[in-house]
C-alpha cells in the first residue's frame, strides 16, 4: 500500500519535472556554442526577435525567431535541425554545399526556403513549393508527394 | 470304554488324557496322521476325538478313511476353526459331533457320553445320576420315573450340574452358562442363589437322591447320596 | 474457505491496488498530455502568428472556424521587460462567433520587430472540448477499470476452478474411501505433473494403509485364535486341580481367583476374535429379527440378574422394529447396549427402552456426567473400572452398527445417558 503511493508520488514528481519549463524564453547567450557560431557565421545581419528552449518529452531543442519572421531550430547539441526562411530565402552560405549544388543545377530559378533535417533524410522546400528529399549524405533521393 | 485322542498339541492332549482317564475311560492317543491311521485300523474305539488340523494331514481325510474301512467308531471332531464349512463337511463325512476349541472338559464328557449312548442299541438319550434322569432332547427331568416340573432356568442349572457330578462349580461359570454372556459385569450373584433355592426345593419334594451343595465362598457341587 | 476462493480473493486484492494505481497514473498522465497538447498547439499558433506578423504577411482571419482567437498589441519597453517570456493562463474568454463566454487556455508572448518595438501577442484556445474530453476519459477509465477488475477476477476464478478439478476429484475420492473397505477406483486423469504425482502418492498411501490394516486385523485374529487353546487348557488344568481333595480351602480359593482372572482373559480374547470376525464380515446369514421380542427377552434376563439393584425398568414400544440382520449379531448388539445400561447404573436407577419404527433408544440413569461420545465406542474405553468388564461392549456395538450402517448416537441430558440406534431403511422390513 505504502509502496504504491510512493510509486505514484514519484511518477508525479517525474512527470512535473518533465513538464516544468516546457517552453521557455532564453537569452541568446544560453544557446549552445555551436548554434551561436552557426548564427554568427550565416545570419549575423539578422535581428533576433526572441530565443526559446523547448523540452518535448526528454527531447531538448532550441528555437531562434528572427525579427523578419524567419526561424531556426537546433538540437540539444546545438546542431541545426531546421532552417525555415519561408518569408525570404536561406542565405546560400547556410545551405550544405551538396544541396546547393543540386538545386542550382536542377532548379536554378528557385530559392531554398526551408531545410528540415530529420532522422533519416533531409527535406528541402523550394520557392515553387517543390519538396526535395536527400539522404543523410545529401544525395538526392526523390521528390515528396 | 476306549477312547482315542488324535491331537498334536501336547498340552491339550495331556489334559484330555488325564481328565478322561479320571472319568474312567481307557484312553489312547495319537499325535500324527500316520499314527492315528494305524491305531484306527488296528483297534476299535467307543469314541474318537479328532483334531482336523494335524501336522502331516487333514483329520477330515482320516475320517474318510475310517468310513471307507467300514468302521462304526463314534467320532467327535475337535477343531480350532469355528467355521461352518468345516462343521458341515465333518458331519457329512459321518462325524457324530463337532466341538470348537476351546471347550469345557465337562462339556466334552457330556458329548462323549451322548454319542456313545445314542449308538447303543435301545440306548436312551438321558443323563442319569442316582434316581434322577435328565433328557436333554426333551428338556425333561424325571425323579424315580416321575416327571418333575422345572422352569427353564432351573432346568438349565440342573443340566449344568448333571454333566459335572462331583465337580466344584463356581458361580461365574454357572451364571455364564445359564444366563449367557451378559452377566460378565455382575457383582452380585443373588439371582443364582434364588434359582438354586427353588431347584433344591423341587428336587427335595420329588425325593431326588442328588443334592446341590454349597461350598462356602467357592461355589456349588452336585453330590449323589 | 476454498483454495479457489482464497487465491481469487488474494489476486483480486493485489490487482485492485495495482489497477487503481495504474488507472490513476494513466489518467493523470493522459490529462497531462492533453494539457500539454493544448499548450503545444498554443505555442504553434503563437509562433505562426508571430512569424507572419514579423514578416509583414497577412494574418489569419478571426473567423476561421476554430474558435481560436488572437490579439496583438504594441507594448512599452518597460512592460516588455516586466513580462518576459511565455505566460500561460486559464481565463474566461468571450468568443465572438459563439457570442458566449467560455473557459480558454491563453498564451501571452512578448516579441519585438526589427525596429526594436515590442508587441504582446495573446492567443486563446477554448478548453471546453478539452474538459469534455477529460471528463469522458475519466468515465471510460473508471468503466474499463471496473470491467477489467471484474473480468480478471472472474477469469481467474474460472481458470483456477478448472485447474483444480483434479484436486477436488482426488479429495472426493479420499472422502469416499474408508479404511478397511475396498479402495474405490480413482479415475482422475490429468496432464498436470503435480496432480499426477499426488494421485499416485495418494493411491500408494491408501494401498499401504489398507495392507497394514489388513495385516493388523489378521494379526489380532491370529493372535486371539492362537491364545484360545492354551487358555482353555490352563482353565481345564485348574478345574481338575480344584477337585483334588488334598487342597486346603485357602489354596482352593486362590485357584478360584486365578480361574476368574483366566475367565476374564478368555472373554477378552473371545470378544477380540468376535470383533475381528464382525469386521471381516464373517456373519453373513441374515433374517428378519424382531428387536421388540429380543429386547423384551434380554430385559427379562437382565432384570433377573440385576434384581438386587431394585431398578425401575420399562419398555415403550411404539412400533415393531424388525431389521434384517444376523441373529447372533443382533443379540450381541442389543445385549451389549442393555448390559451397558444396567451395569453402569445406580441402586434404584432407571432403564428405559423406546422402540420406534426405525429406531431403538436405551436410556439409563448413571453417573451424572456426560461421556465423550467418540471415546466410548472405542476399544478398551472404560469410564470407571468395573470388575469383569472387558471394555469392548460398546466397541462391539460400534462394529455391528458400522456393518449394517446403523447410525448410533450418544447424548446426555437430565442425568440420563441415552443411546440411540437409527436403522437404515435398506435393512428394515
Amino acid at each position: 500500500m505504502k509502496h504504491s503511493f510512493l510509486i505514484l508520488f514519484c511518477l508525479f514528481v517525474l512527470n512535473s519535472g518533465i513538464k516544468a519549463g516546457n517552453y521557455k524564453m532564453i537569452a541568446f547567450e544560453q544557446l549552445p556554442e555551436t548554434s551561436r557560431k552557426f548564427i554568427k557565421d550565416h545570419f549575423s545581419d539578422l535581428k533576433i526577435s526572441y530565443t526559446a528552449k523547448e523540452l518535448d518529452f526528454l527531447e531538448l531543442s532550441y528555437k531562434v525567431i528572427f525579427a523578419d519572421g524567419n526561424k531556426l531550430e537546433f538540437s540539444r547539441s546545438g546542431q541545426w535541425k531546421e532552417i525555415d526562411f519561408k518569408f525570404s530565402a536561406i542565405p546560400p552560405s547556410a545551405v550544405p554545399q551538396a544541396i546547393l549544388d543540386f538545386v542550382s543545377l536542377n532548379h536554378s530559378q528557385q530559392n531554398i526556403l526551408e531545410i528540415d533535417r530529420e532522422r533519416w533524410k533531409t527535406e528541402v522546400k523550394l520557392s515553387n513549393e517543390m519538396e526535395l528529399n536527400f539522404d543523410n549524405d545529401y544525395n538526392f533521393i526523390g521528390l515528396d508527394d | 470304554m476306549k477312547i482315542l485322542i488324535i491331537e498334536d498339541e501336547p498340552s491339550l492332549k495331556e489334559i484330555l488324557e488325564r481328565y478322561l482317564t479320571q472319568e474312567r475311560y481307557i484312553v489312547e492317543t495319537a499325535e500324527t496322521y500316520v499314527e492315528a491311521m494305524r491305531k484306527m485300523e488296528d483297534y476299535e474305539y467307543s469314541c474318537i476325538l479328532l483334531d482336523i488340523m494335524l501336522p502331516d494331514g487333514s483329520g477330515l481325510s482320516l475320517l474318510k478313511n475310517l468310513k471307507a474301512l467300514n468302521k462304526k467308531d463314534n467320532v467327535i471332531i475337535i477343531s480350532a476353526k469355528d467355521s461352518v464349512d468345516d462343521k458341515v463337511a465333518g458331519l457329512e463325512l459321518g462325524a457324530d459331533d463337532y466341538l470348537t476349541k476351546p471347550f469345557d472338559l465337562s462339556e466334552l464328557n457330556a458329548r462323549i457320553k451322548s454319542v456313545i449312548r445314542r449308538n447303543q442299541v435301545g440306548g436312551q438319550l438321558s443323563i442319569v445320576l442316582g434316581n434322577v434322569k435328565l433328557y436333554p432332547d426333551k428338556f425333561e427331568v424325571h425323579v424315580n420315573e416321575t416327571p418333575v416340573e422345572l422352569l427353564r432356568k432351573e432346568y438349565d442349572i440342573l443340566h449344568f450340574f448333571m454333566i459335572r457330578p462331583g465337580y466344584l462349580v463356581n458361580k461365574t461359570n454357572l451364571a455364564e452358562s445359564v444366563w449367557g454372556d451378559h452377566i460378565d459385569q455382575v457383582d452380585n450373584f443373588d439371582f443364582i442363589y434364588a434359582q438354586i433355592k427353588n431347584l433344591r426345593k423341587k428336587l427335595k419334594e420329588a425325593g431326588a437322591s442328588i443334592e446341590i451343595k454349597s461350598v462356602y465362598g467357592l461355589g456349588y457341587r452336585l453330590v449323589a447320596e | 474457505m476454498k483454495l479457489v476462493h482464497r487465491i481469487t480473493i488474494r489476486i483480486s486484492t493485489v490487482l485492485l491496488l495495482l489497477l487503481t494505481v495504474w488507472a490513476s497514473v494513466f489518467y493523470f498522465i493522459l490529462m497531462d498530455e492533453i494539457n500539454d497538447e493544448t499548450d503545444d498547439s498554443l505555442e504553434d499558433y503563437s509562433e505562426q502568428i508571430i512569424t507572419l506578423a514579423l514578416a509583414g504577411r497577412q494574418l489569419p482571419s478571426e473567423n476561421n472556424g476554430t474558435n481560436n482567437s488572437y490579439f496583438i498589441r504594441p507594448v512599452t519597453n518597460e512592460y516588455a521587460a516586466q513580462h518576459e517570456g511565455f505566460r500561460y493562463s486559464d481565463e474566461m474568454v468571450y468568443i465572438e462567433s459563439k457570442k458566449e463566454t467560455e473557459p480558454a487556455r491563453i498564451l501571452k508572448t512578448i516579441f519585438r520587430n526589427s525596429n526594436d518595438q515590442f508587441f504582446e501577442l495573446t492567443v486563446a484556445i477554448p478548453t471546453i472540448e478539452k474538459d469534455d474530453l477529460q471528463e469522458t476519459i475519466l468515465y471510460w477509465i473508471i468503466f474499463l477499470y471496473l470491467l477489467l477488475l471484474v473480468s480478471i477476477a472472474l477469469i481467474n476464478f474460472w481458470i483456477l476452478r478448472q485447474s483444480f478439478k483434479p484436486l477436488y476429484a482426488l479429495l472426493n475420492w479420499l472422502k469416499s474411501y474408508t479404511i478397511g473397505q475396498k479402495i474405490p477406483v480413482l479415475s482422475n486423469s490429468t496432464k498436470v505433473e503435480e496432480f499426477k504425482r499426488l494421485n499416485d502418492a495418494m493411491l500408494k498411501t491408501a494401498r499401504r494403509n489398507a495392507e497394514m490394516y489388513e495385516q493388523q486385523k489378521l494379526f489380532i485374529g491370529h493372535a486371539s485364535h492362537e491364545i484360545q487353546t492354551p487358555l482353555a487348557v490352563c482353565k481345564n488344568r485348574l478345574e481338575l486341580l480344584m477337585n483334588d481333595p488334598e487342597l486346603s480351602e485357602k489354596q482352593l480359593k486362590e485357584i478360584l481367583k486365578t480361574l476368574e482372572d483366566l475367565d476374564h482373559l478368555v472373554k477378552l480374547n473371545r470378544t477380540l476374535l468376535l470383533l475381528t470376525k464382525i469386521d471381516n464380515s464373517q456373519f453373513q446369514e441374515t433374517k428378519a429379527i424382531s428387536l421388540n421380542d429380543l429386547a423384551k427377552k434380554l430385559l427379562d434376563d437382565f432384570n433377573e440378574v440385576f434384581a438386587h439393584q431394585n431398578m425401575d425398568v420399562k419398555i415403550e414400544e411404539n412400533s415393531i422394529l424388525q431389521p434384517r440382520m444376523n441373529e447372533t449379531l443382533s443379540n450381541i448388539l442389543i445385549s451389549n447396549l442393555l448390559k451397558n445400561a444396567f451395569a453402569h447404573n445406580l441402586e434404584h436407577g432407571q432403564v428405559s427402552i423406546f422402540i420406534q419404527k426405525s429406531e431403538l433408544i436405551v436410556e439409563n440413569s448413571g453417573q451424572t456426567k456426560a461421556l465423550p461420545e467418540e471415546e466410548i465406542f472405542k476399544r478398551f474405553y472404560q469410564g470407571s473400572k468395573k470388575a469383569g468388564s472387558t471394555g469392548l461392549g460398546l466397541a462391539l456395538v460400534d462394529s455391528i452398527c458400522k456393518l449394517y450402517n446403523i447410525r448410533r448416537e450418544y447424548t446426555f441430558s437430565n442425568g440420563k445417558h441415552r443411546f440411540r440406534l437409527v436403522f437404515p431403511a435398506s435393512i428394515l422390513i
